[in-house]
């Protein structure tokens, strides 16, 4: 094929490909405009019925003349309809503007914002570490099916993964804080807020409870998956073909198998994000996880509303993302059957 | 050694560590706390208050000496360290004037308040004031000069006073009784009540002072996350739902002190972080109301300080509605009989708080100013007399009643469901929202069980009418109090009494008419708990179990 013709081809692909990429993220980021709406509206009204008094809350005391409490009850709008104070809200978040928290007396935004980037990276760095050695041990197991290591892994797998992160924690609190005292408890931040030497020290018990129950999850999905995917006949086939093991192995059956991986992926982040507030807890760490606990205690309105819908958008953003992923990981979907 | 054999012997290496992992975890060996040395010198008391509550701006002053230069300890203290210590909450916000508060350990740094309060005698000794004076309605404050806040405006009698104006202004004001301030001079301020008030210097003198120019130059929201006060410490760092941390002040206006580089206190909601941090050597206090915790702490080497005061006591109580005529808790009778006699508090106390809750059935301790010991002696648990008194009352087979409190209480309503089966009363356990307005608009029924602080001290008696008037005032409405005219007279009486003597007549009546003759109310008991400290940790008030940050140093 002459040249310009090949470039013209190439040309015409990429347009292609752009036009087809653009058009599916403008689909997606309307399906998860919707989302977001919904949940925000559903939030919003369902934290409305939740028992107790916000001037009391805000008041901090039950001793409240009328005259304070009049002033607070009109401080927060609370004697505008529902509805009312949703619109105003939904116009206002659209503006990043998520209002005051009603215990901490910061803007919202401030407040998540101050708290997600540790939340994140606790998440993110447990996902990066437990999926690796879980598909690793996964493979392990189905490779090695019905033999010793295959039991012993899947056993330890099934234990960890029925043991509560929390509880976990505590055993390790424990163990290398109060028996041992070889890790330091309390103190931690972000790598980029505190000596590199000291932040390790203070990540490794956390990031062990978060990571030990990706870990088992993922070796019991892969291997499950795995076993799946040898039993078939282009298995039989590559083998037959005198392929080597490795390649048959990484090439054909890993490609394969990793679909239903990537599907978890998304969901995995919104178990991290959400299970971190056990272990947040434990380790006194300030992320999304305690700060969602309180807020929901206290019945900060404004706050329970601005962490839900960031939290919302960001797991909207992963399942985007795992979706992308598929095209990647196999040819056979397309962005077009993708988003529909 | 091919690769099936290199994994198979990293399995079972793998095996064997959590197998370890486990085996060490088992066991409660005696092991020695290298961090640990003896325990500290303060004699613990035979029963602990709540340890979880400070006195604000408990530091020691110069007694009566106007001068502001410190006088060194005889045991010349050290320079140097941070102190760390933890809680399982944070207040809302850090400005009083504006809110009221829980945690005043979070400002006492840095705020400070005209005169501090000594935590055994009671008596006020000069902090930012100089001296002060109270003639019937009227108190005046002389204050010290020369004192400024860290942000270099100057403490006057106009600052002292916009404080207290500002907290009126925001609805907290009845706390010292809303009265009038006058600016005499730059540093003379009188206060003007509406009548006399035996406390009125107490409603005053300890209330924290802060930087009015702070607030005018940053505004309200600032101020509320922020602190600028003229203590020895500074605030260098405040991460919400995290710590809060402060810098010692170079320039502060005693010289020579604090002795400490630096105060921090760390947001730990969970006891077995903190317990663990605590034996670490991390944080230099802890406080628990769990006795197990209490006793692994205690198995380690270290001693119990928590210390029993005439005050600052959590107590449970029972309040059991009258206000329903066909109801059985309309009759006297059937409160005594319940109240007084059928339930073994002993048995409550252990079951709801565990062995550290303490069985007291009055506002306040021995030694304190109204104690009674008859009010004691007439809680009798005798089972067959309470039923008598309930068959003659009408009620010979029981009856059926809500037993209602917060979800905190969950444990004592469960135990006393179980205690009051024996009477034939038939509980149905609610649980209500702490801030669930049924709670305070007449609509809750039966018996209710409630939590109240009782600030009940030995010399003004003040805190035991808060007390008293805090049941009245926060249940009154399920209590009708007016069965029994004289309790409102006589709390009134209490309150506006001009001697110690006359209050102590007033509210011990008042007292005898609500735990007994009326039985309106019963105190089950008071919570109890135990306070841990570093060794290595001095000042003037510790054997007090007082946060002082002033007079705080490590002899290390």
């Amino acid at each position: 094929m002459p040249i310009n013709a090949l470039c013209a081809q190439m040309q015409e692909s990429i347009i292609k490909g752009v036009v087809l990429m653009t058009r599916y993220l403008l689909t997606r980021f309307l399906q998860m405009i919707m989302v977001v709406v919904v949940v925000s509206v559903l939030t919003f009204f369902m934290v409305n019925l939740l028992p107790g008094d916000i001037v009391l809350i805000v008041a901090g005391t039950d001793e409240v003349d009328q005259e304070m409490y009049d002033a607070i009850y009109y401080e927060l709008g609370l004697d505008q309809p529902v509805t009312e104070r949703y619109i105003k809200w939904a116009w206002n978040a659209l503006h990043l503007d998520f209002g005051k928290s009603y215990t901490m007396n910061v803007p919202v935004f401030d407040a998540i914002s101050a708290r997600i980037p540790t939340t994140l990276y606790l998440s993110v760095l447990s996902m990066l570490i437990s999926t690796p050695i879980g598909v690793v041990l996964g493979v392990i197991c189905a490779v090695n099916r019905k033999t010793k290591i295959d039991t012993a892994i899947t056993l330890t797998a099934n234990t960890l993964n029925s043991l509560p992160s929390f509880w976990i924690g505590i055993v390790l609190l424990y163990i290398f804080c109060f028996k041992l005292k070889l890790l330091p408890t309390i103190g931690f931040d972000l790598p980029w807020k505190m000596p590199l030497g000291k932040h390790l020290k203070l990540l490794i018990l956390p990031m062990t409870c978060l990571t030990l129950g990706g870990i088992a999850g993922m070796t019991r999905l892969t291997r499950t998956s795995m076993l799946e995917v040898i039993r078939q006949d282009f298995i039989r086939t590559a083998r037959s073909k005198g392929l080597r093991e490795k390649v048959v192995l990484y090439k054909h059956m890993l490609r394969n198998g990793i679909l239903p991986i990537i599907t978890v992926l998304g969901s995995r982040l919104a178990v991290l994000i959400g299970g971190s507030m056990f272990v947040e807890n434990v380790f006194a760490i300030p992320g999304m996880g305690t700060l969602s606990v309180k807020c929901v205690q206290s019945k900060d309105i404004p706050m329970i509303q601005g962490i839900v819908l960031i939290m919302t958008t960001l797991l909207c953003v992963a399942y985007i993302i795992t979706d992308i992923m598929y095209v990647v990981v196999d040819p056979r979907i397309s962005l077009k059957s993708s988003a529909e | 050694m091919n690769m099936k054999e290199k994994i198979r012997i990293v399995a079972v290496l793998l095996v064997l560590a959590m197998l370890f992992m486990f085996a060490a975890s088992c066991g409660s060996d005696k092991t020695d706390n290298p961090s640990s040395t003896n325990p500290s010198g303060a004699a613990p008391t035979a029963n602990p208050s709540n340890p979880s509550t400070a006195a604000p701006n408990q530091t020691p002053g110069n007694s009566d000496n106007t001068d502001t230069e410190a006088q060194p300890p005889e045991d010349a203290p050290k320079y140097g360290g941070v102190y760390r210590y933890a809680v399982p909450n944070e207040p809302s916000a850090l400005f009083l004037p504006y809110r009221s508060m829980n945690g005043y350990e979070w400002i006492t740094p840095v705020i400070e308040s005209l005169c501090w309060r000594h935590p055994e005698t009671y008596e006020f000794h000069p902090l930012l004031a100089e001296s002060w004076t109270q003639d019937d309605k009227v108190v005046t404050f002389k204050l010290k000069k020369g004192i400024h806040f860290t942000d270099g405006s100057e403490l006057t009698a106009d600052v002292v006073a916009w404080n207290f104006e500002l907290a009126m202004e925001n609805g907290n004001g009845a706390s010292f009784y809303n009265p009038v301030f006058n600016r005499i001079d730059d540093y003379t301020l009188e206060v003007v009540f509406d009548q006399f008030y035996l406390n009125a210097v107490g409603v005053l003198a300890t209330r924290p002072i802060y930087s009015k120019k702070a607030y005018e130059d940053n505004g309200l929201d600032w101020c509320l996350v922020n602190l600028v006060g003229t203590g020895p410490f500074v605030l260098k760092e405040y991460v919400q739902g995290s710590r809060i941390v402060f810098e010692r002040n170079d320039n502060y206006w005693q010289a020579g002190l604090p002795y400490l580089d630096g105060w921090e206190i760390l947001l730990i909601p969970e006891a077995a972080t903190q317990m663990a941090a605590f034996t670490s050597d991390e944080i230099m206090r802890f406080t628990t109301s769990d006795a197990g915790i209490a006793a692994s702490i205690t198995a380690l080497g270290y001693e119990d300080v928590s210390v029993q005061t005439y005050d600052s006591g959590w107590f449970t109580s029972l309040l059991p509605s009258n206000r329903d005529p066909d109801s059985p808790w309309a009759k006297k009778e059937v409160r005594q009989a319940v109240l007084l006699y059928g339930i073994d508090y002993n048995e409550l106390a252990l079951l709801a708080n565990g062995p550290m809750a303490n069985v007291y059935h009055q506002c306040g301790f021995e030694g304190s100013l109204f104690y009674d010991p008859d009010i004691e002696k007439a809680y009798v648990y005798d089972l067959e007399k309470a039923k008598q008194m309930l068959a003659d009352a009408g009620y010979p087979d029981g009856f059926t009643t809500t037993l209602s409190g917060i979800p905190a209480n969950v444990s004592v309503m469960t135990a006393l469901q179980d205690i009051l089966k024996r009477l034939n009363i038939t509980c149905n356990v609610v649980e209500t929202n702490p801030t669930d307005p049924a709670r305070y608009d007449g609509s809750l029924r039966g018996l209710v069980v409630s939590n109240g602080a009782s600030a009940w001290d030995a010399t003004t008696g003040g805190g035991a009418l808060v007390a008293l008037r805090s049941t009245a005032k926060a249940h009154a409405s399920h209590i009708d109090f007016t069965q029994n005219p004289d309790y409102g007279r006589l709390i009134d009486e209490a309150s506006k009494a001009r001697t110690y003597d006359e209050r102590a007549e007033a509210a011990g009546q008042a007292q005898r008419i609500l735990f007994l003759d009326e039985a309106f109310a019963a105190i089950a008991y008071f919570n109890g708990g135990a306070a841990f400290r570093q060794p290595y940790v001095r000042g003037e008030l510790m054997e007090y179990n007082t946060f002082s940050p002033r007079d705080t140093w490590f002899d290390k």
